[in-house]
């Protein structure tokens, strides 16, 4: 490839590289943490999920019927049951709704998964009372709508999924730039230099997580935008741009032909057989109500490895509870793209194998954002104290504070949301935004960036440390009378939140107070005035690992 | 004296992200009327290349030297996919 | 998945990498150790693979595997300065 193009793919790869970084490291590390959302986080944050509950069929057949009676027949058109647990919805919900159009209208139940005693009652258009019913969420909810769309709704989702786009394109340039990658694959620096040690951490990062972050990309990219854009587009040639109608032709729910003669709804047949057939059954769907002909769609993951790596629907008849079909969530599309279709959610959601593949889930997603923060870095490094910047140091070094203040100020406000949620938790938004706004100009206010990175993380370290403690004030069961095996899983959250705490302190002990002085030396001595293509070209090449090659 | 890397850059930019976004949301929504594939694939194939389409089109436009042609690219690509969607609505 | 096989696949990748980091850096003048040490950096790896296929689906494991892969490698990538000869300049 001519020199001139590579240089060109590399400042592309710097820019994009550069503008988008802060708010990738948001996104990833947002998803990292999203990733223990379901069940881990949503068992920590909700009390009615620490005595485990078992879902009763005959009491939800019950509770479905009893609140039917009082429900107008317009309204029964869908009739949705969101089954309660932590791999599930939480609490458990009945939905009664009209048929889709301008004047729908629903009502929402919303029940304690233990007593199945009714807790609240919306009444209106389904999209305002799913907003009044998410008015207080959970520091669970929170970070897994933070990452999804920023809190800032179909801007937020088109700003991720444009995210994951440049994200896609970062790869691709990042893949062109480093001719020797096979090299530097294996070459890791930490003493030479720190523009070193930062680029080798990058390069490593990158080029051994590339399928993974290549992966992310792609599907955050899928998910982000395909309400705003995919699914319009998708509709518009074949369905005339009726989206309604490409969802019915492709998935697996649809409208029974009602024969009009009355019949019992036998719920609790159903709900026993998708019980049965392993896996966690997420959602019952009935459209049809007190038809002879109702169907019921459950919806059921594999969350232990085991089964279908997508989510599936089973197909019943309600009145008999007979089980009709099964098929996976876009097995009606068929061909290739189909299954590519359902690999997307648990690819993306690390939703496939149980704790471990969450674990490495989200260690990788760490990873991706670390390679945005390292990124920006080694931009500020090769300017501030490289041959390439035109402005002073200090311009350059402000847009380190912004970096650190931005990144590890999330650290900072992700670690108070275990706070948030159990001493004020219609405030946790507040106080997210509170904490992460006042770090910036903390930031800006210290020594230098190294001193507030350690404040930061070992504030951060100090916050999660201190969770178990606040559960074991707040909470009837927790870490520390639950040693017996009891509440295994909220002990063994506790515990994790303890020494990762731990670990952040250490971390932040061990990061320096300043720059070493003889890199700063070294870089403000050989700032010699170059044309910018030239400098560009050499300071990379400068970085490429030796023909000798030898570690540190 | 070198000359520049990127000639035009303002309107290099604006082709990356508005021209950019739109001709491949364009060429997505216009692909399901020609595509040989069943059903399925021709209409959930183009949603699954998006990303690639935006991807190549995105470094077309910043890498190639000449402006005219970036734009000239991306111009035959939006209005001829917008005229097969045209013809496809209006065949309807 | 059991916290055993999860380390043990871990393991292997880890060891995997650091084999062939090894072989890159240090093993540059013998031919024949290199190999060796690609060989069993491969056995490690489908070793880690065949060890998560005991607990999971084949299509479940396989993109276990490749996550596996990457996560063993990079802190195998950053010790590797601490286990090899270094050269100060």
């Amino acid at each position: 490839m001519q020199r001139d193009t590579l240089k060109k793919f590399y400042i592309v790869h710097s820019w994009v590289g550069v503008i988008t970084g802060i708010l990738l490291f948001i996104i990833c590390f947002s998803g990292a943490l999203s990733v223990f959302g379901s069940p881990d986080l949503k068992l920590w944050s909700n009390p009615s999920l620490h005595t485990k509950t078992s879902i009763d069929p005959a009491a939800i057949d019950q509770l479905v019927e009893r609140y039917a009676v009082d429900v107008p027949e317009a309204l029964k058109h869908e009739v949705m049951v969101l089954l309660p647990g932590a791999e599930a919805f939480g609490d458990l919900y009945i939905w009664f709704e009209s048929e889709h159009g301008p004047e729908e209208q629903a009502i929402a139940l919303h029940f304690d998964p233990s007593t199945l005693e009714l807790i609240e009652r919306l009444e209106g258009n389904p999209e305002v009372i799913f907003a009044q019913s998410r008015a207080v969420l959970t520091m669970e909810q929170f970070i897994t709508q933070f990452h999804a769309n920023l809190h800032m709704g179909k801007l937020g989702l088109i700003l991720t999924g444009l995210l994951g786009l440049t994200l896609m394109a970062s790869i691709v340039t990042g893949l062109i730039i480093h001719r020797k990658i096979l090299k530097e694959m294996f070459t890791f620096r930490p003493w030479r230099s720190l523009r070193l040690m930062l680029t080798d951490t990058h390069k490593v990062l990158s080029v051994w997580g590339i399928l993974f972050h290549g992966m992310i990309g792609f599907t955050g990219a899928f998910l982000g935008l395909a309400t705003i854009i995919l699914l319009p587009a998708a509709a518009l040639v074949s369905f005339q741009g009726d989206q309604e109608k490409l969802l019915e032709t492709f998935q697996p729910e649809h409208m029974p032909r009602l024969s009009g003669e009355p019949a019992n709804m036998s719920i609790d047949k159903v709900l026993r057989h998708s019980l049965s057939l392993g896996g966690v059954t997420r959602s019952i769907i009935i459209l049809g109500w007190g038809d002879k002909n109702a169907l019921a769609f459950t919806n059921t993951v594999n969350v232990d490895g085991t089964g279908e790596m997508a989510s599936e629907t089973h197909n019943y008849q309600l009145s008999s509870g007979k089980h009709l079909a099964r098929a996976t969530a876009f097995e009606m599309v068929g061909g290739v793209s189909g299954p590519v279709l359902d690999l997307i959610a648990p690819l993306h959601f690390g939703a496939f194998g149980g704790l471990t593949v969450r674990i490495i889930w989200g260690l990788l997603g760490l990873s991706t954002a670390l390679i945005a923060a390292t990124g920006i870095m080694i931009w500020v490094e090769r300017r501030a104290y490289g041959a390439e910047g035109k402005l002073s140091p200090e311009n350059y070094l402000r847009l380190n504070k912004f970096t650190i203040g931005s990144c590890s100020g999330l650290v900072l406000a992700c670690a108070s949301l275990f706070w948030s949620q159990r001493l004020a938790p219609e405030f946790i938004m507040a106080l997210f935004f509170c904490v992460w706004a006042m770090s910036i100009p903390l930031a800006f206010s210290m020594k230098n960036n190294y001193q507030s990175n350690r404040l930061l993380l070992g504030l951060s370290g100090a916050m999660l440390m201190c969770v178990p403690f606040i559960d074991a004030l707040t909470l009837e069961h927790h870490l520390f009378n639950s040693l017996d095996g009891s509440h295994n899983h909220l002990a063994a959250i506790d515990a994790t939140l303890l020494c990762i705490g731990l670990a952040l302190l250490g971390i932040a002990k061990r990061l320096p107070r300043a720059r070493r002085e003889e890199q700063h030396k070294k870089g403000r001595g050989t700032k010699a005035l170059k044309p910018s293509n030239e400098e560009v070209a050499d300071d990379f090449l400068e970085d490429q690992p030796p023909a000798a090659d030898i570690v540190a | 004296m070198d000359t520049p890397l990127f000639s035009a850059k303002k309107s290099r930019l604006l082709a990356a992200t508005l021209g950019v976004l739109l001709t491949s949301t364009l060429v997505t929504a216009a692909l399901p009327a020609y595509l040989p594939f069943s059903q399925g694939d021709t209409i959930a194939g183009p949603i699954l290349l998006f990303p690639f389409t935006w991807v190549a089109l995105f470094l077309f436009s910043l890498i190639t030297t000449s402006i005219q042609r970036v734009w000239g690219g991306l111009s035959l690509l939006s209005l001829s996919h917008g005229l097969i969607i045209f013809l496809a609505l209006s065949s309807h | 998945m059991t916290s055993t096989i999860f380390l043990s696949s871990f393991t292997g990748a880890l060891l995997g990498t650091l084999l062939l980091t090894i072989g890159r850096h240090q093993w540059r003048q013998s031919q024949a150790r290199r190999w060796l040490g690609r060989a069993i950096a491969i056995a490690l790896y489908l070793g880690s693979l065949l060890l998560l296929q005991l607990q999971l689906d084949s299509l479940q494991a396989f993109f276990t595997w490749l996550g596996m892969l990457s996560l063993g490698a990079m802190p195998a990538i950053f010790l590797s300065p601490r286990l090899i000869a270094t050269k100060t300049d």
